[in-house]
């Protein structure tokens, strides 16, 4: 097993740029997978408001506060260019100005106008947010006017109208357990962990592997083993054992970070199927890299193709942006990369994607695939390379 | 000699490999990347109409009303699809619809049957005759859904309809419920719709009530703050530039470029140290001081290095037609400055320590990804995530610095926030630099 | 007596514990091939470095030109040229590149700096390679491409440390012819190596370095006079009984008799006519003899005799210090 002891000791002395990498992507995955909120049952979206009230009256008072009940009100300078920044960034939703003259103007409809409404909203562009924001204050407004109209005064009209805009409709969330195989043990929040090991997987162990298979595949170190007792057979399947421990010690070092993330040792079938995927995902990767290095190139090209692989990957099959957000013809080129099988998977175990368990499977066999396809590959590029 | 040495320094830069590849082909690459996948993303996930089936089991002519009308506004923000509950559920499992309202009847009351616009007309006639001659149309006919509305009529439901036709206003009592596939901001927006019309049906029966009741002042008065339809909310443009929070991806790449001129930067240290490199003991002892070789050094990796982000920022501007505004010098400069600290930064940083310039190399890499990956270039929402919690990471994050740098270029109208962000980079330039001579003078070394 | 270009008084420098120079003491004069001679961690170019000002020194003076050198004595550098031990050209330029990049180091005028560059290049003998990159030149071009960057200016002084590493024998001899050439032309030249032969072919003047110190210093004659064996025999025989040694050891100047391989070997001191009076032995003893050779002897037994050892091998061979800054 000489070939496969060489190809650790290289691996040691290569093992800081590995940590780094390792310390790197930890460090990603805590404040991205955090981010993520749980919704398990129907919760109506809250929006991040943010609110200037220039009538500083009690009736803009109680609307913030009857605002503040169902959303996140975030505290902000009144500076145009931060309110830009903070809803260019998606920090607030929406942006509020509460006009002077609100309350006095409540009391009577005929003084608005087109010009002269009651708020103003600092828009950035069209969004589900600010369609929202507009329904609620025009039927809140309405409300409290209408009570007013019917007799009430300002101080009992405004209560009234909120235990009026305070009915819900009864949702019910359809879901047909035939066909979804959602669990509560794998949520979509923690999912977000998975999906960047697209991005993490191909950056680690490419940069991890890579060197190690161009030491040894280096001229006089290949021409030393070639002339050594070990026969060519022996030698490449000891450096494909040898990279299968290194990957599996990858994927072993990740998962054990994810659980730190989850918070305990993983539950449920969805949990388990999720592993099982990054671990394919993770043998396809190191399969990439035997690939890559058959090609004999340098260090420096290997890099930048594993960068350009990563990232690519990455964006087209739905790692960093989910794949509902992306176009028909990105999500159309992103199926013929492995990342799209492995990222939907991801996304039908957390619930993001609707999906039964044959839609697992056709993930997992379209990776096995793309294996046996690089692997083929190799074997191919490896003989031209021998033979010339 | 300063000149032949930036000479020299240039002509390394455009024949080294590296230079090429990684700031001149990566980022090309990357550009077609980022403009295939994002160039029409804005579109499709910006704000349209709500797709919603409807599932009458109750008809009801005032929620037609309101959504018509509705539907008539400059932006309607729900779009219905009216039809029956087997055709709703195909829709939203197929994903063409976010939810589905039922209008039921209440509690107790069989549902009428839903006629057609044509048989909603001949209802009408009928209960005008029934009015007029006491008697309603015969139930001799073919129309199955006519007979069954008649017979429903028959069974004691004539008078209710009678009663909300004499009203003046058919508002009928119906529940309303909502059927979804999992939570969400369409969900939720048209959950707010239901929900107004719903407070709408009770104020307008309300209204009727007291109408009925003979108390027709205030019944008024709030049956016209009811119609009055002018808006409450006027919006303000914050900005006129590019609004498209996706453009972020591209002043990333450019900040990308900007930062990988460390690569490049990190030669310069490791070139003019003699216990680094054979090339650095040759220039050590050389008759030109240390200071005034490096500054050569540095300046031609400078020229280099904006020649790559300028020809970065042409490809982007001129062959993908990515919208930077119209300020476009300014957006070279930007270039210029980015490009100037990325070298700075790999200058300072390869003073440091004893490693390999391969070892050194591989931390810088790992360095960029991060700083790139703060400064919002792989997942979007860690830029705003840093500016609630960790504004600081963000100010001395030269890849942020860049990235915010053509961000304030394009949608701030005055230039104040974005030379702010030109002085940064230039600051941290000149302390790059500082950091770096500091590292480098070191004239004589305990070991070689 | 020439004047004195280098003066190294009582210099120490140590890695951590180890003392890798010990109060060592060099002059050396101009016009000189000065060979500095030692086998792997002798301290040779740890001496170059601190010469050159590159790595600091713990105790002693070293003087160029009369002058301390210092790490800012750029006069004292634009008169030296430095021929390091590792090739030292930058990958992405050409032969005519490399050679004017760093000569721009030391002159500034165009036209001045063009002729030094275009015969710096003739004198190595790359006129046919002046657009190759190194990464197509051989060992021993590339070692001719080093030496070309480090004379380019003329300089005064040339220290060349260990050159002809990895060498082949055309280019070394190139190279060996080359730098007597430059001595000729006046420069002074300091050259290490752990080659005994080369350094015995062109030094002018040698200082044989052991474990940081000098251990011998002379021209080759006066350090091969220094050993005791001025002469050896060899004569291929079968092994003589005692007498024999004893007769052969009671002959005029000689050292030391002895037998080993099939081959008598006789070691002498002084005289002229040493073989003579061996085979007049052998004859009158009717031994019967193969053949029969005399060797003068070599630096290699200068300096086996002066340190008593074969050349050290790995183990020997002090740790590699780690840096600390330099206060």
């Amino acid at each position: 097993m000489q070939v496969f002891k060489l190809f650790f000791k290289i691996a040691r002395s290569k093992i800081g740029i590995s940590l780094l990498f390792l310390a790197v992507f930890m460090t990603i995955c805590f404040p991205m997978t955090r981010a993520t909120r749980e919704q398990s049952n129907f919760e109506e979206t809250s929006l991040s408001l943010y609110i200037y009230d220039e009538d500083q009256s009690e009736a803009s008072r109680r609307l913030i506060e009857n605002l503040a009940a169902n959303n996140d009100i975030v505290e902000l300078p009144h500076d145009r260019q931060m309110i830009l920044d903070a809803m260019y960034y998606e920090i607030v939703d929406y942006a509020l100005v509460i006009r002077a003259g609100y309350e006095s103007r409540l009391l009577n409809a005929d003084e608005d106008t087109a010009e002269e409404t009651l708020f103003e909203t600092y828009h950035m562009h069209d969004s589900y947010a600010a369609a929202m924001m507009s329904l609620y204050l025009n039927d809140y407004v309405r409300s409290v006017r209408t009570r007013m109209a019917l007799g009430l005064e300002l101080p009992e009209a405004i209560p009234e109208a909120e235990k009026d805009l305070a009915r819900e409709i009864p949702v019910e969330i359809v879901a047909d357990p035939a066909k979804e195989i959602k669990d509560e043990n794998f949520t979509e929040s923690f999912s977000v962990f998975f999906r960047l090991l697209t991005y993490i997987f191909v950056a680690v162990i490419t940069n991890a592997l890579c060197p190690i298979l161009l030491s040894l595949n280096s001229g006089d170190q290949q021409k030393r083993i070639q002339c050594s007792s070990v026969s060519t057979s022996s030698a490449i399947a000891q450096t494909f054992l040898g990279s299968a421990v290194m990957v599996v010690l990858i994927w072993l070092t990740f998962m054990a970070c994810g659980m730190i993330l989850y918070g305990g040792f993983y539950k449920g079938m969805n949990c388990a199927l999720a592993v099982g995927d990054a671990f394919l995902f993770a043998l396809l990767t190191a399969m990439f890299s035997i690939f890559l290095c058959s090609f004999r190139l340098g260090t420096m090209a290997v890099g930048m193709i594993s960068q350009i692989v990563g990232l690519g990957m990455s964006f087209l099959c739905g790692a960093f942006l989910p794949q509902s957000m992306l176009d028909s013809s990105v999500l159309t080129v992103g199926k013929l990369l492995p990342g799209y099988w492995y990222v939907k998977a991801i996304d039908i175990l957390s619930g993001a994607q609707t999906g039964t368990m044959h839609d697992i499977w056709v993930c997992f066999g379209a990776q096995a695939g793309f294996f046996l396809l690089l692997l083929i590959l190799t074997v191919i590029v490896s003989s031209c390379q021998m033979k010339r | 000699m300063f000149f032949n040495a930036v000479k020299y320094e240039i002509l390394q830069n455009l024949r080294n490999r590296q230079v090429i590849v990684w700031l001149l082909l990566f980022p090309l690459v990357m550009g077609v990347l980022y403009k295939f996948t994002f160039g029409s993303i804005y579109e499709k996930n910006s704000f349209s109409a709500v797709p919603a089936a409807v599932v009458e089991h109750k008809e009801d002519v005032i929620f037609h009303l309101v959504m018509d009308a509705m539907a008539e506004a400059k932006n309607p923000i729900l779009n219905t699809t009216y039809c029956d509950e087997e055709k709703a559920y195909a829709l939203l499992e197929s994903g063409e619809i976010k939810g589905i309202l039922v209008i039921d009847p209440p509690e107790g009351e069989e549902s009428a049957p839903v006629l057609s616009a044509e048989q909603n007309a001949a209802a009408m006639d009928a209960i005008r005759q029934y009015l007029t001659e006491g008697r309603l149309p015969d139930t001799d006919t073919e129309d199955e859904s006519w007979t069954e509305f008649l017979s429903w009529l028959d069974r004691g439901y004539l008078e209710q309809f009678v009663g909300m036709y004499q009203g003046g206003e058919l508002i009928p009592e119906t529940r309303l419920s909502l059927k979804v596939k999992g939570s969400g901001v369409a969900q939720t927006t048209i959950k707010k719709m239901a929900e107004m019309y719903a407070n709408l049906q009770i104020m307008g029966r309300e209204l009727a009530r007291q109408n009925g009741a003979g108390e027709g002042g205030n019944s008024e008065k709030a049956a016209k703050v009811m119609e009055f339809d002018a808006p409450v909310v006027t919006n303000l443009e914050l900005t006129k530039g590019n609004t498209d929070p996706f453009a972020s991806y591209m002043y990333n790449l450019i900040a990308m470029v900007a930062i990988f001129g460390s690569l490049a930067g990190l030669s310069i240290a490791v070139n003019h140290q003699a216990n680094l490199s054979a090339v650095g003991a040759r220039r050590s002892c050389s008759g030109t001081p240390k200071l005034i070789a490096v500054l050569a050094s540095l300046m031609g990796y400078f020229v280099s290095e904006i020649a790559c982000v300028s020809v970065t920022v042409t490809f982007l501007v001129f062959v993908l037609k990515v919208d930077f505004g119209d300020r476009l010098p300014w957006v070279y400069l930007t270039g210029v400055c980015g490009g100037m600290m990325g070298v700075a930064m790999g200058f300072c940083f390869g003073g440091i320590g004893k490693w390999s310039q391969g070892a050194k190399t591989g931390i810088i890499m790992a360095l960029n990804m991060t700083l790139c990956f703060l400064s919002g270039a792989m997942v979007p929402g860690i830029k705003g995530l840093l500016i609630t919690r960790s504004p600081i990471v963000n100010a001395l994050n030269p890849a942020a610095v860049v990235c915010d740098s053509l961000y304030y270029l394009s949608v701030d109208a005055d230039l104040t926030r974005y030379f702010g962000k030109l002085l940064a980079m230039l600051i941290f330039t000149a302390v790059f630099v500082l950091l770096g001579f500091l590292l480098t003078r070191r004239r004589q070394y305990a070991s070689l | 007596m020439g004047k004195t270009v280098v003066k190294i008084e009582n210099l120490v420098k140590n890695y951590a514990e180890l003392r890798a120079l010990d109060h060592l003491n060099l002059e050396i004069e101009e016009g000189e091939i000065f060979g500095l001679l030692g086998p792997n961690g002798s301290g040779k170019t740890t001496t170059i470095s601190c010469l050159l000002s590159l790595l600091s020194y713990d105790e002693g003076t070293i003087r160029i030109f009369g002058e301390t050198m210092t790490p800012v004595s750029y006069d004292l550098k634009s008169r030296i040229g430095i021929i390091p031990q590792n090739v030292a050209v930058l990958n992405e330029l050409t032969v005519y590149e490399n050679v004017d990049c760093f000569c721009g180091l030391y002159i500034k005028d165009w036209a001045q700096r063009k002729q030094c560059v275009d015969e710096a290049i003739a004198f190595v003998g790359l006129e046919d390679f002046v657009k190759f990159r190194p990464r197509k030149l051989s060992g021993g071009l590339l070692r001719r491409l080093n030496i070309a960057c480090g004379i380019a200016h003329k300089p005064e002084l040339i220290i060349l440390d260990e050159p002809t590493v990895a060498v082949d024998p055309q280019s070394r001899n190139k190279i060996l012819e080359g730098i007597v050439e430059l001595n000729r032309r006046g420069a002074t030249v300091i050259y290490t190596s752990h080659y005994m032969e080369e350094v015995e072919q062109i030094c002018t003047r040698i200082c044989i370095m052991d474990r940081g110190k000098k251990i011998a210093e002379g021209t080759k004659d006066e350090l091969k006079r220094t050993i005791k064996n001025t002469e050896t025999i060899y004569v291929e025989m079968a092994e003589p009984d005692s007498t024999v040694f004893q007769k052969m050891r009671s002959l005029t100047h000689v050292n030391d008799v002895n037998w080993a391989d099939g081959k008598l070997t006789v070691g002498c001191a002084g005289g002229r006519h040493n073989l003579l009076q061996i085979m007049e032995l052998i004859r009158s003893e009717n031994l019967d003899f193969g053949r029969v050779y005399s060797e003068l002897p070599t630096l290699n037994d200068v300096f086996l005799t002066i340190t008593g050892k074969e050349l050290r091998d790995k183990n020997e061979r002090p740790e590699e210090p780690t840096a600390k800054k330099k206060k």
